[in-house]
């Protein structure tokens, strides 16, 4: 962060306030050029983000409906409060729904900038807004934007930056002496429903609605068509699995096979590799030549997995999971998904987590913050820590699986759902506390915008590749001392009858296991050298899947629910993965033949 | 009758909205008694999801089953 230009003065700070699912995360971003995670789902911006607009801090805040309710709109309050500026920004297709916030900020007295975004879609549903009178109305200024393509922002910006400065106009809303304990008092009888003022402010948005809605068009469009398509169970159901199914397809079997055998198979393998045993060789040899360029070796096997294999897989699930968010698919996902959530003790906001763990477990498990009660929170965590693999993993797995046929990625798929479901409803049962209200809200579907979807993509691609290099690193380093100086054969010696004995696999299956430990993605690669039977290659990627999650969601697990929580989850995956591994190989065996 | 009785593309009249929370949160998005709303999907013993103007809105079946309403409209 930048140093306070003003030096002791109180740094001017502008705060973005607004419902969920009307682009403040974008404006903030065409504001500071900086990205804020955006999604067309409620729940994103968990945090307060910052930026600097030329000399102001500005700020990113959750979305909220109203000032006073929860523990989320109270972190927005005080926002508010800190604030020199408000930027209130409102859908311009929902007016009702932002005028509400609309009307709570204008009473804290200070000064308000209110911003229709989504202007360019009021131009093609036909919807006449009369801004001027809105303005008038509210007693402030009223600017249309479209921020996802840059529309309406200088002039947005040239009205903050000409009012930061000429303080003289201390305030351009109509009432400048409301004091804000007023407001707080006025407020907060508001929240109990039946008060006076709540009446009066639903009268005042009426009143404004009346005044400046000149035409709402009563045609539905394709939008809306396509919305009921989504979620009545009898065609949501199958486009669902569709969607998804197409996701994993075109992730398994165009990105993982063709892309990734030439990014790693030609790239690194024919070409990389060669060289760096070629330079390494004619320096070292002996155990360092084995840790720097050997089998696992920090400069050849971890290169080659994490820029070769990783990269490109990682990249295209997030282009994709971009792509799904910024539809508004995924609450609509969550409506169809609440019946078999609730039977896991959870409700369909928890579906959005569990998807996005496909893409990275450990940015999901953040996620889960977007759930309101602790017990939804625990389920989700525990689930996604077993049953979820992540896009890395995933790729290794269909990788491996690839050369089977379907019969076997149907078995892998099909045992971990059960395992999902089986376990979800079980802690359901277990865990106590209380579940919470389902309301949520299905924002307009929309085109994604690509620039919006590659900017995601490589943000949260590049937080991936930076944090998984090093464990990577450490990982490979590790595993390649064990075998330097034996401890790997040691181990495998230990681990023998477990490995050998219950779960049927190959003696070297002890060293995946070891390397699981450092990365999920990173055991399941473990199995690639092996000769492994269809039946050990299923039982070894399902015992991979559910056994404990990577070093970078164990430390945000750590975080989320403390060591008690982190060592319980420990336990429980490790446990059900050698149990549902064993049972597995026997069924399979028995069925299937040796 | 409460909400989840309302068939799939059925107008409804919000009567009362008897949880707080619930209540609080649908004032602020504009869904208020008297309010008159679409029912535009009623899921076997899921959400229901209702349609005012521009918005749309999810309610699981607890949600739902505490929100009385009055029929609207073309009813037999």
């Amino acid at each position: 962060m930048r140093d306070n230009p003003h030096g002791l003065e109180e740094i001017k700070s502008i705060v973005l306030v607004g419902n969920p699912n009307t682009g403040k995360s974008v404006l903030f971003g065409e504001l500071t050029r900086q990205f804020a995670e955006v999604s067309n789902y409620p729940g994103t911006t968990l945090l307060l983000s910052e930026g600097w607009m030329a000399d102001f801090v500005v700020i990113d805040t959750p979305g909220v409906y109203g000032l006073y309710s929860s523990k989320e709109e109270e972190v927005v309050r005080q926002a508010v409060e800190a604030s020199g500026i408000v930027i209130n920004v409102m859908d311009a297709t929902n007016l009702e729904r932002g005028l509400w916030l609309a009307l709570e900020l204008l009473e804290t007295g200070k000064t308000v900038f209110n911003v229709l975004n989504m202007w360019d879609e009021v131009e093609t549903t036909g919807l006449v807004i009369d801004v001027e009178r809105l303005g008038s109305l509210l007693g402030t200024p009223v600017f249309t934007t479209v921020a996802v393509k840059g529309v309406g922002i200088k002039e947005l910006v040239g009205a903050i930056t000409s009012h930061m400065e000429a303080p003289a106009e201390r305030s351009l809303s109509q009432t400048a002496d409301f004091s804000l304990d007023d407001a707080l008092g006025t407020s907060e009888l508001s929240s109990s429903g039946t008060a006076e003022a709540t009446l009066s402010r639903r009268q005042r948005i009426e009143d404004i609605l009346e005044g400046v809605l000149v035409r709402v068009p009563e045609r539905r469009g394709l939008a809306d068509v396509l919305s009921e398509i989504m979620i009545r169970p009898l065609t949501g159901v199958p486009l669902a699995l569709a969607i998804l199914g197409g996701v994993f397809y075109l992730i398994g079997a165009f990105v993982a096979q063709d892309l990734v055998a030439f990014t790693e198979g030609v790239i690194f393998q024919q070409i990389y590799e060669p060289a760096v045993r070629l330079i390494v060789g004619s320096v070292l040899s002996g155990p360092l030549y084995e840790i720097i360029a050997g089998e696992f070796g920090v400069l050849t096997m971890t290169v080659t997995y994490v820029l070769g294999l990783l990269l490109p897989l990682v990249f295209a699930f997030y282009v994709l999971m971009a792509l799904l968010e910024d539809t508004g698919y995924l609450p609509r996902l969550a409506t169809l998904a609440d019946r078999t959530f609730t039977a896991m003790g959870m409700n369909g906001k928890a579906v959005i987590p569990i998807v996005l763990g496909f893409g990275c477990v450990t940015m999901a498990t953040i996620t889960t913050r977007m759930l309101d009660k602790r017990r939804e929170r625990t389920i989700a965590i525990a689930l996604l820590a077993l049953a979820v693999p992540c896009s890395a993993q995933m790729a290794v797995i269909l990788v491996l699986l690839a050369g089977l046929g379907f019969i076997y990625w149907a078995l892998y798929g099909g045992i971990l759902l059960g395992v999902f479901l089986l376990i979800g409803g079980v802690l359901s049962r277990i865990i106590p506390g209380e579940r919470s209200a389902f309301m949520y809200e299905l924002p307009k579907l929309r085109l994604p915008q690509w620039r919006n979807v590659l900017r995601k993509a490589r943000f949260r691609t590049r937080i991936f590749i930076t944090n998984v290099f090093p464990l990577f690193f450490l990982g490979a380093l590790f595993i390649s001392v064990l075998l330097v100086t034996g401890a790997l054969g040691a181990a495998q010696q230990a681990l023998h009858p477990l490995v050998t004995g219950w779960l049927g696999l190959p003696p070297e299956g002890a060293t995946a296991l070891i390397m699981g430990f450092v990365r999920r993605d990173f055991g399941a690669a473990g199995f690639f050298h092996m000769a492994l039977t269809p039946i050990q290659a299923v039982v070894g990627m399902i015992v991979i899947t559910l056994f404990i999650p990577c070093i970078a969601s164990v430390m945000v697990i750590h975080k989320e629910m403390g060591l008690k929580g982190v060592l319980g989850i420990l336990g429980f995956t490790l446990g059900t993965a050698f149990l549902t591994g064993g049972i597995i190989y026997r069924v399979l065996t028995f069925f299937l033949g040796g | 009758m409460n909400l989840t009785e309302v068939p799939s593309g059925r107008k409804a009249r919000i009567e009362s909205i008897l949880d707080p929370v619930t209540r609080d949160y649908l004032l602020r998005l504009g869904i208020v008694e008297g309010s008159t709303v679409e029912c535009v999907q009623r899921m076997a013993r899921g959400p229901v999801v209702v349609r005012k103007s521009s918005l749309e809105l999810s309610l699981g079946r607890r949600v739902a089953e505490r929100i009385l309403v009055s029929s609207v409209g073309d009813d037999p």
